[in-house]
């Protein structure tokens, strides 16, 4: 299982381009392959480490990790997903005057709009984890006030993701119970 | 964006062998991880300050080259970036430290949260202000797709793309390496076709 974990973090850490969140759709298949955690559990998991600073995907791996399999489990997790960036890294300061700026351009240029609908389809995931999208009117309408709230907090006032998330977490607390 | 990778023929920066220079750099990325939240580029801007402007470590050309490399490699970008940034100081030694600066508050902070909260979340109140944050969450997420969106994608061809990958993970759940490999596949091919087009407008002689 431990030895499962470094693996299957050292394939996430190969193939998660584009940032932290744009790497959740990887983390989740991994995670649902394997069967580590449900969907929901994973959706609070996220939602979790969102919270936390430092690196996402890291955080990720190591709330993945300790799930599965505790401690050591998180420790796997970790390890093996900061190897394969320290190994291309190393590779890339290396060997970087052999790179073909052309070639390079053209992988990115084919990249970068899947790693957008990567981005988009966490949020929805994590959407249907929440009342936003199946629901009683009642609580679809509250939720979409808060996610409305909360995307404004975040795109026309750029106000700090821990005061908006926790913002949210108080508005949770008061209207879903 | 093209990568100007690296002028300088020595890959490390730093001349100085000392291991406090080691500690230095570790300390530095220990300062910098606990306070980056909402992402991993957030913490781009915190270490630019520390490594170019506080420290001055890496002159700004060298910065840009380590943010290039930092983001074309796949895994998390702070991560990438510590490592970049580690090696190019001090080699082996200084990319262990910097990494280990970067991962390890998180790793205790993370540990600390998910055995706290594994302990509560049998709470109704709890679980509520749980799915408050997932919210918040989504809407997080959201921001910063429509971000990427806004810079990313300007063309049709590139649209295309993105909607189509979109729809492939939400109505049919294809698997996520398959859709960047075929991105990958695609970037190629209409690089290999505009190759042709430039070849037929200017014959050889």
């Amino acid at each position: 299982m431990i030895w499962l974990l470094f693996w299957s973090f050292f394939k996430i850490g190969l193939l998660s381009f584009g940032g932290g969140y744009a790497m959740l759709p990887i983390i989740e298949s991994e995670v649902a392959r394997y069967e580590w955690m449900s969907g929901n559990a994973y959706a609070q998991t996220v939602a979790l480490v969102s919270l936390a600073p430092g690196p996402l995907a890291a955080n990720m791996a190591v709330s993945v990790g300790y799930h599965t399999a505790g401690i050591a489990g998180s420790a796997a997790a970790m390890a093996g997903f900061v190897t394969p960036s320290i190994l291309l890294i190393v590779l890339i300061v290396v060997i970087s005057q052999r790179f073909a700026n052309k070639e390079l351009d053209s992988f990115y240029y084919g990249i970068r709009p899947v790693i957008v609908a990567f981005v988009f389809y966490g949020a929805f995931r994590m959407a249907q984890s929440t009342p936003l999208l199946h629901s009683s009117p009642a609580d679809m309408a509250i939720t979409w006030i808060i996610a409305a709230a909360a995307y404004l907090s975040f795109s026309r006032f750029h106000l700090h993701p821990l005061l908006v998330l926790s913002g949210s977490g108080v508005a949770g607390w008061l209207l879903f119970q | 964006m093209t990568p100007e990778l690296m002028k300088e023929k020595d890959s490390c920066i730093s001349s100085s062998e000392s291991w406090l220079h080691t500690l230095q750099i570790g300390w530095a990325f220990m300062k910098i991880s606990p306070i980056a939240f909402g992402g991993g580029f957030s913490m781009i801007p915190l270490m630019a300050r520390e490594v170019v402007t506080r420290k001055q470590w890496m002159s700004d050309k060298q910065w840009e080259e380590a943010i290039t490399a930092a983001t074309s490699v796949p895994g998390g970008v702070g991560i990438n970036a510590a490592a970049y940034i580690g090696y190019r100081l001090q080699g082996w030694r200084g990319l262990a430290a910097a990494v280990s600066g970067m991962i390890f508050p998180s790793f205790i902070i993370v540990l600390a949260m998910v055995v706290f909260f594994t302990r509560l979340n049998e709470h109704p109140a709890v679980l509520a202000a749980m799915k408050g944050v997932q919210v918040g969450v989504t809407a997080l997420i959201a921001h910063i797709g429509a971000r990427m969106f806004r810079s990313s994608v300007r063309d049709l061809k590139v649209f295309a793309l993105f909607a189509v990958s979109l729809a492939l993970l939400i109505l049919f759940s294809v698997p996520p390496a398959y859709l960047l490999a075929g991105g990958i596949a695609a970037g190629f091919l209409w690089y290999a076709l505009r190759q042709k087009q430039q070849q037929k407008r200017q014959p050889r002689r």
